[in-house]
C-alpha cells in the first residue's frame, strides 16, 4: 500500500488509501463537505487545488489550512538528497581570449564563488572582466599586470 | 478470467521491477533515478500510458535465451506535460545495462513513428550502455533505424534528448540530430571512442568525466545545451523546455494570458555604461525587455560572446539572438555563429518569432579564427537569419560595425523591423580605426600626430557613429528611445503574427556546414 | 463652547470610532495621515484630511506642531488625541490649549501628575485611597530598601518609577535575593527610560487587574461607570477585557468606584479617566495609577451602560453638565473584547506584515467589530499591529464568551497571522470561563503547542481530506487538448 506525506503548517501526516476509505464524509455539493469522526462534526470547504504541484487548500470548520502532498516518489527522492543543490568546484581559470591583463582583482588564497569577479583583460578594445566560473580558493595567480596572454593561457590556479 | 488477470498483473509488476530490485538500488545509490521514475516525473500524474511493456528480445546466442526481461530495456509510451500531448523513451540502465538491441530500437521507432503519425514532440532519456555486443550488426542496424527517423522527424516535430547516463559510440548520434541535448551533470557522458581506447590510440590520459562529461560538452564542444546538477533538475528543464516550443512544424508555440500595462522600462536608459570601452551584460537588457517569466537560456556556457534562448514578450513564446559585450566585446566568432545559426534555425522550423539584439563590433581576428573556418562559420549565421521566415525583429543597442552589422539581422537579409537606441554606432568601423585610414595622410604630416587622430577620430565620431546615416536610408525603421523598447517589440511582434513569407521553391539549400 | 470641528490625532481604529460618534452628534471632522495611511479608512471618512508627513510616529503623528498647524490650518475646535501617541502628553495638552484649541480630556496638570506613577501616589494619599503598600520615593540605598521589605512583608515587586511594560520590574521572594535584584532594576531602568529610580511595593501574588471608569465634568461631577477586568495580558499588555468582573460583589464595586471618584477629584479630572486598581487572592484592592485617556477596551463598558464614551468625552469638552447620575447608571448584560493584533501567536507572538488578501468581518446581534482596515489593505509596519478589536454582547458571561467564540470563527483574515486563534484559546479554557484567573494566566496555561493542538483533528482531517481528493482526481482519466490542432488539417496532402 503507498503512503502519501501530507504537510500542513510543518505537521506531517503519514496516509494510505486506506485511511481515506475509512472517513464518513458525504459530498453536500458546491464543493462542500460534511465529514464524521469519533463523533466529531467536520465542515469541509475545497477552497483550491493544484494537482500538478501537489497543493491544496481546504478549509475545516471554519479554518484554512494550505498542504502539500508528497507520493512515495516524492520521498525517495527527498531522501536521495535530489533536492539539495550542489557546490561547483573548479581547478583552474584560463584566459577566455587572448589580451592584455590591466587589473587583477583577486587574491592568493580568496575563497571563490560562481560570478566573483578576478581579473581586467582588455581585448577587443575593451575592458572585460573575467570571473569565475566555479567554486575554490585561489593558489596562485600566474600573471603580472600588463601582460599579454594567448587564448587559453593558465591565469589562476585553484588549490 | 480471475487467473488470467492475475497472470497478466504478475507480468505487468515483474516487467516495472526491469532489472530487479538490486538493480535499481544501485542505480539509486548513484544518484540516478529509474527509467520509470524519470518518466513519473516528467510526464503528468497518471497520464502515461506504456507501450510495449511485455516487449522481450530474441536473441539465443550467448546464453541470451535464458535472460529474458520484459520492456528489453526501454520504457515507451505516451503521456501529457501539463496537458499536452507528447511521446517518450527512457532507456533502463538495469536491464541488460540499457544496451540497445533489435528489440529495444524496435519500441523506440515504434514510439517515434507514432509521434510523426499525430505530430507531437519526442523526449528521449538516455541511459545506456551502448550497442548489446550479443546481438551484433542487428544492434548496428537498430541504431540506423532510429538515426534515419530522426532525420525525418527533425524540423517536424520538436525531439528532445536528456543524456542521463553514458552515450557512447554510435549512439551519440540521434542526440546529436535531435533538436536540444541535456546532459546530467557527474553521471552522464557523451563520446564517440571512450577513454580506454583513446589512451591505447592517441596515448591521451583522459577520464570520462575530462573528455565527453556534462561541462566539457557544455563549454568546450556545445554538444550539449543544457547541464542540470541532477535527473530532476533535468526532468524540470525538459517541461520549461517544452513550454517554449509548438507540437509540431504546423502550430505556433501556445500564448500564455498576460495582461498588458504601459509597458515602459525606465531602467532600459541605464544599463549601457557611458564608456563605450566599457562592456556591460546584455542578459540585463533582456530582462528588463521580456516578461516577468525568467529568460530560458540555451547554451549557457557556449561561445559566450553570444545569448541565445526562449522568452516570453505579452505571453508570447519568442527567440532571442544577443551579442553579449561581457564576453569578447561580443565579437562574432567560429562557436558563436554556429550556435547562433543553429538556434536562429531551431526556431524557423517550429514558427518561433526571432528577437536579435545587436551590440557586435566585429569579427574576432586572429589564425585561430582564419584557420578554423570562420569565413564559412560565420557564413552559417548570416545564411541562417535570412533564410528564416518567421518574423525578425532587430534592435541595435550599440555597436553595429562592419560585416557584423549585415549579419546581425539587418534589414538587407530580411529583418521585418529593424530598430536603434540612440547611442547606436551603425559604421564601417570604430572611430578611431576609421580616421587612422581616412586621414593617415594628415596624422602622419601633423605637429602632433596623436591629438591629430584624436581630432579626426572626433569628426568622424560625431558624423558616423551614431544611428542616422543608417536611419536616413531607411536601414533602420526607427531610432527608438530604450524605455519603450519593450512596448515597439510588444507591438512589432504583434503587427508579424500572420506574416507570411515564402522562399524560392527548392529540394533544400546549401548552408555552408 | 461650540465645539463644530474636531480633528483627530490619531489613526486606525480609534480615529474611525471618534470620528463616527461626532459625524452622528452632527460634528465635522479632521482626519491626520503619514504618507503610510493616505489611503487608510479614517483618512477617507474625514470631512477634511491633513497630511502630516513621512510615516515614522516621529514624523507624523508624534509630531504636536504638525498636528496643531494642521487644526489651526482647518479652523479646527477641539483635537481628540484617542489613545496612545500624544495622549498622555502634557505638553501637548498645553500646547493645544496655549493654540486656543480645546483639548478632549483633562487638563494638563492633571495629565502631568498621573503620568508619574509616584507623583500619582503621593496626590491620592490624602484621600485615603488603598494602595499597595510600598514605599513612596524611589530608592537607591540597599539599607533602607532592606528595611522597608521587612516593614512590607516579602514578596516585594520593584519597580521603575519612570516607565512601565515590565521594564525594571522584579519580583524578590527573599530578603537574601534583595540586593542582586535592586542593582539589576536600576540598571534596566536606567537602561531603559534614562533614569534609574526604582521603588518598592508589596508583591501580589496572583493579583486581578481591574480598572475602573470615570467621568467627571466642568461642573464638578464625577461618577463611575462601573469595572472592567483586563487580567488575560500578555507580556503586561492586555490582550481579553471584559465587563463586568466575573468576581466582584457589589460591595467591593461600591467601594473601587469610590475609590476611583476619589483619584479623579485628587487631579482636578475633567474628563473620561480609567483609575487602576490590583485585585488580591482575597479581594483586596489597591491603587496602581490612573489613565488620563480613553483606553482601548472602553467599548466594554460602553455596551453594558448604554453610553457612548466619546459622545460624554466631547459633551465634557463643550462645558456641558453630565446628563446622568450615579444612581441613574446600572448595568446590564455582559461584555467581552478581543484584541487583534497582527502577530504570529504560534511564533512567539512576532509582528506579521502582509497584505489583507482576505478580510470578512463577522457580522450579527451582540457583535460589534472596532476596526480600521479592509481587505487588500497593507499593514504598515510603522505603527502598533494592532488590527482591531472584537467585541460581544450577550445577556451573561456565558452568553458573550459563546459569542465571541463563534465571531472569531466568522472572522476571515488571510494574508496575515493574527492573534484571534489566541482569543479563541483564552475564551475556550476552563481557567477563563471558570472566572478564576489572574494576571498570570498566559504564562500558566499558554504554549504555542497547547495552540497548534488545537487543531490537530481539523488538520488531520484537512490532509484526509485531501488526499482523498487527489486520489479521486488520479482516478479521473484526463484527456490532452486535442481539438485545437492544425497537423491532420495541414498535412493530408502528405
Amino acid at each position: 500500500m503507498t503512503n502519501y506525506d501530507i504537510t500542513i503548517d510543518k505537521e506531517k501526516f503519514i496516509l494510505s488509501p486506506k485511511d481515506i476509505a475509512s472517513l464518513d464524509i458525504v459530498p453536500i455539493g458546491n464543493r462542500q463537505f460534511h465529514a464524521l469522526r469519533c463523533n466529531r462534526s467536520y465542515k469541509i470547504k475545497i477552497l483550491n487545488t493544484d494537482f500538478t504541484n501537489k497543493t491544496m487548500t481546504i478549509e475545516v470548520n471554519g479554518i484554512s489550512y494550505a498542504m502539500v502532498l508528497a507520493d512515495e516518489y516524492d520521498q525517495m527522492v527527498h531522501k536521495m538528497g535530489l533536492l539539495t543543490s550542489k557546490t561547483h568546484k573548479i581547478n583552474s581559470i584560463k584566459a577566455p581570449m587572448p589580451g592584455l591583463i590591466i587589473d587583477i582583482i583577486a587574491t592568493i588564497g580568496q575563497k571563490l564563488e560562481a560570478g566573483t569577479p578576478l581579473i581586467v583583460l582588455s581585448a577587443m578594445k575593451m575592458e572585460n572582466i573575467i570571473t569565475s566560473h566555479g567554486e575554490g580558493i585561489i593558489k596562485s595567480i600566474n600573471v603580472e599586470v600588463n601582460d599579454a596572454v594567448d587564448k587559453g593561457q593558465l591565469i589562476i590556479e585553484m588549490e | 478470467m480471475k487467473e488470467n488477470i492475475k497472470a497478466l498483473e504478475d507480468k505487468i509488476a515483474k516487467a516495472k521491477l526491469g532489472g530487479g530490485q538490486k538493480r535499481i538500488e544501485t542505480q539509486h545509490s548513484k544518484g540516478k533515478l529509474t527509467a520509470r521514475e524519470r518518466i513519473h516525473f516528467l510526464l503528468d500524474e497518471g497520464s502515461f500510458e506504456e507501450l510495449g511493456t511485455l516487449v522481450t528480445h530474441r536473441t539465443k546466442d550467448f546464453g541470451m535465451g535464458k535472460q529474458i526481461f520484459y520492456g528489453d530495456g526501454v520504457v515507451t509510451g505516451y503521456g501529457t506535460i501539463a496537458g499536452r500531448q507528447v511521446c517518450v523513451f527512457a532507456q533502463d540502465f538495469t536491464v541488460f545495462g540499457g544496451s540497445l538491441s533489435e528489440t529495444h530500437a524496435e519500441k523506440i521507432c515504434k514510439v517515434m513513428d507514432m509521434a510523426m503519425k499525430i505530430g507531437v514532440p519526442i523526449i528521449g532519456l538516455n541511459d545506456s550502455g551502448g550497442a548489446r555486443i550479443q546481438e551484433g550488426v542487428r544492434s548496428l542496424g537498430g541504431y540506423a533505424d532510429i538515426f534515419h527517423r530522426n532525420v525525418k522527424a527533425s524540423g517536424v516535430i520538436p525531439q528532445i534528448s536528456a543524456i542521463m547516463g553514458p552515450c557512447a559510440g554510435g549512439a551519440v548520434y540521434s542526440p546529436a540530430m535531435t533538436d536540444f541535448t541535456l546532459m546530467v551533470e557527474n553521471s552522464s557522458y557523451m563520446f564517440v571512442t571512450g577513454p580506454n581506447v583513446v589512451k591505447t590510440v592517441t596515448n591521451e590520459a583522459v577520464s570520462s568525466e575530462e573528455l565527453g562529461g556534462a561541462m566539457t560538452h557544455a563549454t568546450k564542444s556545445g554538444v550539449t545545451h543544457f547541464t542540470a546538477e541532477n535527473d530532476l533538475e533535468c526532468i524540470s528543464q525538459i517541461k520549461e523546455l517544452i513550454g517554449f516550443l509548438p507540437q509540431n512544424c504546423e502550430e505556433v508555440p501556445k500564448p500564455l494570458p498576460y495582461s498588458l500595462n504601459t509597458e515602459i522600462r525606465e531602467k532600459l536608459e541605464t544599463i549601457i555604461p557611458e564608456n563605450a570601452n566599457q562592456p556591460y551584460d546584455m542578459r540585463h537588457i533582456i530582462n528588463e525587455i521580456i516578461d516577468e517569466s525568467p529568460f530560458f537560456e540555451i547554451h549557457k556556457h557556449y561561445a559566450e560572446n553570444i545569448v541565445v534562448g526562449f522568452a516570453r514578450l505579452a505571453g508570447k513564446s519568442i527567440g532571442i539572438v544577443a551579442n553579449q559585450p561581457l564576453s569578447l566585446a561580443g565579437v562574432l566568432d567560429v562557436n558563436s555563429s554556429k550556435k547562433a545559426a543553429r538556434f536562429t534555425r531551431f526556431c524557423d522550423c517550429f514558427n518561433i518569432p526571432l528577437l536579435v539584439l545587436v551590440d557586435v563590433p566585429g569579427f574576432l581576428p586572429g589564425t585561430d579564427q582564419e584557420w578554423n573556418g570562420i569565413i564559412t562559420n560565420g557564413a552559417k549565421l548570416l545564411y541562417a537569419l535570412s533564410e528564416a521566415t518567421v518574423p525578425k525583429v532587430t534592435v541595435i543597442t550599440r555597436k553595429a560595425y562592419g560585416g557584423a552589422y549585415d549579419v546581425m539581422n539587418s534589414k538587407h537579409i530580411g529583418a521585418d523591423l529593424n530598430y536603434a537606441w540612440p547611442g547606436a554606432e551603425i559604421a564601417v568601423m570604430g572611430a578611431k580605426g576609421a580616421s587612422e585610414i581616412i586621414f593617415k595622410k594628415e596624422i602622419d604630416s601633423a605637429e602632433d600626430p596623436e591629438a591629430k587622430l584624436k581630432e579626426k577620430e572626433e569628426e568622424y565620431a560625431e558624423k558616423f557613429a551614431n544611428p542616422y546615416s543608417a536611419a536616413e536610408r531607411g536601414f533602420i525603421d526607427e531610432v527608438i528611445l530604450p524605455y519603450n523598447t519593450r512596448r515597439k517589440l510588444i507591438s512589432a511582434f504583434a503587427l508579424l503574427e500572420n506574416k507570411v513569407v515564402h522562399l524560392p521553391k527548392k529540394k533544400h539549400g546549401n548552408i555552408p556546414l | 463652547m461650540e465645539i463644530k470641528k474636531i480633528l483627530v490625532a490619531n489613526r486606525g481604529e480609534i480615529a474611525l470610532r471618534i470620528m463616527r460618534t461626532a459625524q452622528n452628534m452632527g460634528i465635522k471632522t479632521v482626519a491626520v495621515y503619514s504618507d503610510a495611511d493616505r489611503e487608510a479608512p479614517h483618512v477617507r471618512f474625514a470631512d477634511e484630511a491633513v497630511h502630516l508627513g513621512n510615516s515614522p510616529s516621529s514624523e507624523s503623528y508624534l509630531n504636536m506642531d504638525k498636528i496643531v498647524e494642521a487644526a489651526v490650518q482647518t479652523k479646527s475646535h477641539a483635537i481628540h488625541p484617542g489613545y496612545g501617541f500624544l495622549s498622555e502628553n502634557a505638553v501637548f495638552a498645553q500646547l493645544v490649549a496655549d493654540n486656543g484649541i480645546t483639548f478632549i480630556g483633562p487638563k494638563p496638570h492633571a495629565i502631568k501628575v498621573m503620568g508619574n506613577k509616584l507623583a500619582a501616589k503621593e496626590a491620592v494619599k490624602t484621600y485615603n485611597i488603598p494602595m499597595v503598600p510600598g514605599i513612596e520615593e524611589s530608592i537607591t540605598d540597599i539599607s533602607l530598601a532592606r528595611t522597608v521589605s521587612e516593614e512590607i512583608g516579602f514578596p516585594i515587586l520593584i519597580k521603575a518609577s519612570a516607565g512601565g511594560g515590565g521594564k525594571g520590574m522584579r519580583v524578590v521572594q527573599q530578603p537574601s535575593e534583595l540586593q542582586e535584584q535592586m542593582e539589576r532594576a536600576i540598571s534596566e531602568a536606567k537602561a531603559a527610560f534614562g533614569d534609574g529610580s526604582v521603588f518598592l511595593e508589596k508583591y501580589i501574588e496572583s493579583p486581578r487587574h481591574i480598572e475602573i471608569q470615570i467621568l467627571a465634568d466642568t461642573h464638578g461631577h464625577i461618577i463611575h461607570l462601573f469595572e472592567r477586568e483586563c487580567s488575560i495580558q500578555r507580556r503586561h499588555q492586555k490582550v481579553v477585557e471584559e465587563a463586568p468582573s466575573a468576581i466582584l460583589t457589589p460591595e467591593i464595586r461600591a467601594a473601587m468606584g469610590e475609590a476611583a471618584i476619589k483619584v479623579a477629584k485628587a487631579c482636578d479630572y475633567v474628563g473620561a479617566g480609567t483609575v487602576e486598581f490590583l485585585l488580591d487572592s482575597d479581594k483586596n484592592f489597591y491603587f496602581l495609577e490612573m489613565n488620563t485617556r480613553l483606553q482601548v477596551e472602553h467599548p466594554v463598558t460602553e455596551l453594558i451602560t448604554g453610553i457612548d464614551l466619546v459622545e460624554q468625552q466631547i459633551r465634557i469638552a463643550r462645558n456641558e453638565k453630565l446628563a446622568f447620575s450615579q444612581e441613574n447608571l446600572s448595568m446590564k448584560g455582559h461584555a467581552l473584547e478581543v484584541r487583534v493584533y497582527a502577530e504570529n501567536p504560534l511564533d512567539n507572538f512576532l509582528p506579521s506584515m502582509g497584505t489583507l488578501e482576505t478580510y470578512k468581518r463577522p457580522e450579527g446581534k451582540g457583535i460589534r467589530l472596532d476596526d480600521g482596515f479592509e481587505e487588500g489593505m497593507t499593514i504598515p509596519i510603522f505603527y502598533d499591529p494592532m488590527l482591531a478589536k472584537l467585541i460581544t454582547y450577550g445577556k451573561d458571561r456565558a452568553e458573550a464568551i459563546q459569542l465571541m467564540i463563534s465571531a472569531i470563527s466568522e472572522y476571515k483574515i488571510k494574508g496575515i497571522s493574527t492573534t484571534l486563534a489566541f482569543g479563541k484559546f483564552v475564551c475556550e479554557h476552563k481557567a477563563f470561563t471558570s472566572g478564576n484567573f489572574d494576571t498570570h494566566f498566559v504564562k500558566n496555561f499558554y504554549t504555542p503547542e497547547l495552540l497548534h493542538q488545537q487543531y490537530t483533528e481539523e488538520r488531520e482531517i484537512a490532509a484526509m481530506v485531501g488526499l482523498k481528493l487527489f486520489l479521486e482526481h488520479q482516478e479521473q482519466l484526463k484527456l490532452p487538448d486535442y481539438k485545437n490542432s492544425n497537423w491532420s488539417l495541414k498535412r493530408t496532402k502528405g
